[in-house]
């Protein structure tokens, strides 16, 4: 069947009053839920799918996809005001994000991940329409060596994380990797630093790294040098025109529809994820960015969350392909949409299209009005949760704290965690306050044990020819287009540092020893 | 870290996993699929006037929520309370190390009324954690389920056979690989097994054998596809929509019986190779408890595995029965230990 | 927020920028440095399988990670030494110009440590409360009751919707396991 018939049939479906209405409850329960620090997209989809139960199959998926969209808005809120991100691909929009909320432009890091969200999230739903099946089929080819390319690639973000001082960055990064290697490695199977303790084995949580130097160290921090006297009131920007206002979106267009771009096809290929992707957005946005924006990095660029915002749902949406059309599940949320097919007694496969198409199109159509009710229902609240940062501070970093102990309790259950967060967050105070930058460390956390694994395993497959690395068309581009963005930035830096220095190059005192001279 | 990969892999499991939390909470404020609506489910209350010679039992799944044991307890749970056999049976989560940690904090129970759930794991994890707890020092009771793995190659793959596949890494080694779970899993162990049946000096397996473990889900599907590997071994479930699909071939089955989700293939046994190996689960209880309360157990899951409402269970979830109690199940127990950690031994995961 | 850092190197420093003389900037780089080392010690421990899936054995990351985070941790030792002093943090509700308050710092480590202990024992809606109560409270906190309620809401309110509501198995805690709602 033709996609763009098959897509209106769908959408036939999908705009019936009940099913519309589930659509909505959706998107509010998912962006409630979402809402709560700790609880990413992925824990908000599964702690909900039993709401789907009791439906038939087309309303439970349409009721699901907007809860899907709704946790993942839900989960960057969080991000952007109080620095707790649930899952790894929201880490990033708490960089730029919570540095903007701080600087009292909660309203438009709000908006701007609303509406990239939304731009991003209606376009990669066409490419999924129209490109599903040809996009799977390439995707599908990607070996460990292309993955462990793209990892390189990621890790290029690290670059843009490292702040004034290299070894510090540096230092950063190792300790995120020396966390990495903690429990049971992948290819041999051996634990490593352990210690014998069986928590361990499975290795530290990466959501136990950015909580705690997120959250738990900056309350620390914070804690150690606390802005005593009158509370500097964040101002609230009112009404909706001002959320974002022109420079805003003018400074965010642009990064949506590059995150998009990248966003998207990363997100159909497996092991590659909306993390990955939302890496490579915020390095990529860094990079872009020119004059009083690049200033800006570090300390609330509107560009920062709205290129990564726009990729993580780009992403999410790319996810779907491999899903729909190959049942594979390549992130969490993913595995947990399987299971809500699967309790349909539907396997999600290459014939899914055939067997299944009435409701694979309705869940297209579906996932579409999920977007446009999302934006709907949570501009006008955009105001609303950033009064959160008009709590007074004792408070504020208090529930902070609080949700915190809740995000790590609730891992397993088991405070060994608890115990795990308080160690890194101790950390994350002692590297804010001796000038280290802490995202490096998340990075190294995340990419770190991901591109050890796939080297190995591609090490393992070519029985140790390193040529295996390049073998394949996707992997030389992937290292050509990371040699030609570092040797251009290292080209433009010295242009800049030239042109900049031209003027200040003539020290004074040769100055004043030519005027000594000629005296 | 698993989180690396954690995004994936642990997130994987762990929300997937909540849910069934939910799942069990849903059904019990009637919200959820009545599956066991053949009697009536009750609510759990406390002074049930059905004839029980336990009250309460209190299960334990030696993992995050979500995964097939956290499943396995859950839906036991629902049936020894739906049937009215116990008035409580709450489910505790305590996983980590391949179920090893969850066997430590069994074998400290005091509480005789307590099951744990158990697999081939777990046998497996014992021996690669090198836990100090092992499943000799506790009390078995029962084996509930099985999965059959399956044999697979891409369907361009020159191997029509199970023996043409393992004659060509007999010859070839290294070059042909195979992919599959974690290292020292099941897909792994059968594939060591297979190995050794074909006469392979137990000495070169390691170096024979190029087993590739994934961490996540599709993992190895996405590498059969791809063409990255030659050959993959994993649960039925895991390979059944491609195999369908004329994606992948399955070349044999590692149960007894053929798999009721691929009956078409052939069984291990059938291809010449004398091997069983398949992904059980069953229930383990505290060490050192006395034969009333053992009996009281063994009782207790035999009435659960008589009741249509488990019948049911296994037909929704998939699960194929392997119910076995008692000797025979002590001594399927003892073989699979054996068996086991010897096959860890060979393939060069545990050290000798 | 946007004003530029002042150079490390040299320039009057703000008074809170950090301690006079680096010796907590020093402890810590050389505590990075002996992690890496630490690192590369415990990489030898790890035992290398023998076959096909050590071609890149479990060890080669490890050296590589310890060797990373030593050579990093001794520039910044260098770097320290020669004057190139790290940048504390900017924030919006930090003071540039307060002294390290290590008794808040503490405090507050000890107080969420109390979860260790309290969740087992009183169970989840107390614990939070005196970890909201009592960060709180070491913030500055005006009037006690409030953290104090605030604390008690918060811990019933996640209990009822995370135990309760999504059946996640947080301890309700011997206080309040009797009433129905908590006992799942």
């Amino acid at each position: 069947m033709d996609s763009l018939a098959a897509l209106l049939e769908g959408f036939a479906t999908a705009l019936q009053p009940q099913y519309l209405l589930y659509a909505l409850f959706g998107v509010f329960v998912g962006t409630a839920v979402g809402v709560l620090p700790g609880i990413g997209p992925a824990m908000t989809v599964a702690l909900l799918l039993p709401l789907t139960y009791s439906l038939d199959p087309t309303g439970a998926l349409i009721l699901f996809a907007g809860i899907y969209y709704g946790g993942m808005y839900g989960g960057s809120t969080t991000s952007i005001l109080l620095n707790t991100p649930g899952e790894s691909a929201s880490i990033v929009t708490a960089l730029e994000g919570n540095r903007m909320a701080k600087a009292g432009r909660g309203a438009a890091a709000l908006a701007t991940a609303a509406i990239g969200s939304f731009v991003a999230g209606t376009i990669a739903t066409v490419l999924l329409t129209f490109l599903a099946p040809g996009i799977a089929k390439l995707a599908v080819q990607l070996g460990p060596a292309d993955y462990f390319a793209l990892m390189v690639v990621a890790f290029l973000t690290v670059g843009a994380l490292l702040g004034s001082s290299v070894p510090r960055g540096l230092v950063s990064l190792g300790l995120g990797l020396m966390l990495g290697l903690v429990g049971t490695e992948v290819l041999s199977g051996q634990q490593r630093y352990t210690f014998g303790v069986p928590s361990l084995a499975d290795g530290i949580d990466v959501v136990l790294i950015a909580v705690g130097l997120f959250a738990l160290g900056e309350t620390l921090y914070v804690a150690s040098r606390l802005r005593h006297g009158a509370v500097q009131l964040i101002p609230v920007t009112r009404g909706w025109r001002s959320w974002m206002t022109r420079s805003d979106w003018r400074r965010s267009w642009k990064p949506w529809l590059r995150g998009t771009a990248i966003g998207f096809p990363i997100g159909t290929i497996p092991a590659g994820g909306a993390d990955v992707a939302t890496f490579l957005s915020y390095a990529s946005e860094r990079k872009l960015a020119k004059g009083r924006a690049r200033e800006q990095f570090g300390r609330g660029a509107i560009e920062g969350v709205a290129g990564p915002e726009a990729a993580n749902n780009a992403a999410a949406a790319g996810v779907l392909v491999p899903l729909l059309t190959l049942g594979l599940p390549t992130t969490a949320t993913a595995a947990i949409i399987i299971s809500a097919f699967q309790s349909y007694g539907i396997r999600p496969g290459p014939l899914l299209f055939e067997n299944q198409s009435g409701l694979v199109w309705a869940l297209i159509a579906s996932l579409y009005i999920g977007n446009v009710l999302l934006l709907v229902l949570n501009l006008p609240l955009v105001g609303m949760w950033v009064k959160v940062l008009r709590i007074p501070r004792p408070y504020l970093y208090a529930g902070i704290l609080a949700f915190a102990g809740l995000g790590a309790y609730a891992l397993h259950f088991n405070v060994f965690d608890t115990l795990t967060l308080l160690v890194v967050g101790v950390a994350g105070f002692l590297m804010r306050r001796y000038g280290y930058p802490v995202a490096p460390m998340v990075v190294g956390g995340i990419l770190g044990p991901m591109a050890e694994e796939q080297l190995r395993k591609a090490m393992a497959i070519s029985q140790g020819d390193l040529l295996y690395l390049v073998h394949s068309p996707f992997a030389i581009i992937a290292y050509t287009t990371m040699a030609v963005i570092v040797l251009g930035g290292i080209w433009l830096k010295r242009r800049r540092a030239r042109l900049e220095a031209a003027p200040k190059l003539v020290p004074t005192s040769a100055i004043q020893a030519i005027d000594e001279a000629t005296k | 870290m698993r989180s690396a990969s954690g995004p994936r892999s642990a997130v994987l499991s762990r929300p997937t996993a909540r849910r069934y939390g939910v799942v069990a909470l849903a059904l019990a404020t009637g919200l959820g699929l009545a599956a066991c609506s053949g009697t009536g489910a009750q609510p759990s209350g406390g002074g049930d006037s059905e004839a029980v010679s336990l009250d309460a039992v209190q299960l334990i799944a030696p993992a995050d929520p979500g995964g097939g044991w956290d499943q396995t307890a859950r839906a036991l749970g629902e049936v020894l309370t739906g049937e009215g056999l116990v008035g409580k049976a709450p489910v505790e989560n305590i996983g980590g190390a391949g179920g090893t940690v969850g066997l430590a904090a069994l074998a400290n129970e005091k509480d005789p009324a307590t099951l744990m759930v158990t697999g081939l794991v777990m046998v497996g994890a014992v021996e690669t954690n090198a836990s100090q707890s092992r499943i000799e020092d506790v009390t078995p009771i029962a084996r509930l389920t099985e999965e059959p793995l399956v044999v697979v190659v891409p369907s361009s793959s020159p191997y029509k056979s199970v023996g043409d596949l393992v004659d060509a890494i007999v010859k070839e080694g290294a070059a042909i690989s195979v992919t599959g779970g974690s290292a020292g899993g099941a897909d792994h162990i059968l594939a060591g097994m297979l190995v050794t049946e074909a006469g392979v000096d137990p000495a070169d397996v390691p170096s024979t054998l190029n087993y590739i473990p994934n961490s996540g889900g599709g993992e190895a599907v996405t590498m059969l596809l791809g063409g990255t590997v030659q050959a993959g071994i994993s649960g039925v479930g895991e390979f059944a929509e491609q195999v369908e699909a004329g994606e992948l071939r399955a070349l044999a089955v590692s149960s007894g019986e053929p798999s009721e989700l691929l009956p078409e293939v052939p069984t291990l046994a059938d291809e010449g190779y004398d091997i069983e190996l398949t992904n059980w689960r069953g229930l383990l209880a505290p060490p050192g408890i006395d034969d009333a309360d053992r009996e009281a157990l063994v009782e207790l899951v035999t009435e659960l595995h008589a009741s249509d409402a488990w019948t049911t269970t296994l037909a929704d979830k998939g699960w194929s029965d392997a119910f076995l109690v008692g000797d025979e199940f002590q001594a399927f127990l003892d073989g699979n230990i054996a068996e086991v950690a010897e096959t860890l031994q060979t393939i060069g995961l545990v050290a000798k | 927020m946007t004003t530029e850092t002042p150079d490390p190197a040299g320039g009057p420093r703000p008074a809170g920028a950090g301690p006079r003389r680096p010796i907590g900037e020093l402890a810590f780089a050389v505590v990075c440095a002996l992690l890496g080392v630490g690192v590369i010690v415990g990489a030898g421990a790890i035992r290398v399988p023998p076959g096909s899936a050590s071609v890149l054995g479990p060890r080669v990351f490890p050296y590589f990670v310890g060797a990373l985070l030593l050579a990093a941790a001794v520039a910044v030792v260098v770097a320290i030494a020669t004057g190139h002093r790290g940048q504390p943090d900017e924030g919006e509700d930090v003071d540039p110009n307060a002294k390290t308050d290590w008794r808040a710092v503490v405090l507050l480590v000890v107080v969420f440590c109390s979860q260790l202990v309290l969740i087992e024992f009183v169970g989840w809606p107390i614990a939070i409360a005196v970890v909201f109560a009592g960060a709180a409270l070491t913030l500055g906190a005006k009037r006690w009751w409030i953290a104090v309620l605030v604390g008690l809401g918060l811990g019933l309110a996640t209990q009822l919707l995370f135990g309760t509501w999504l059946g996640l198995s947080l301890p309700a805690g011997p206080l309040l396991d009797w009433i129905p709602i908590f006992n799942g």
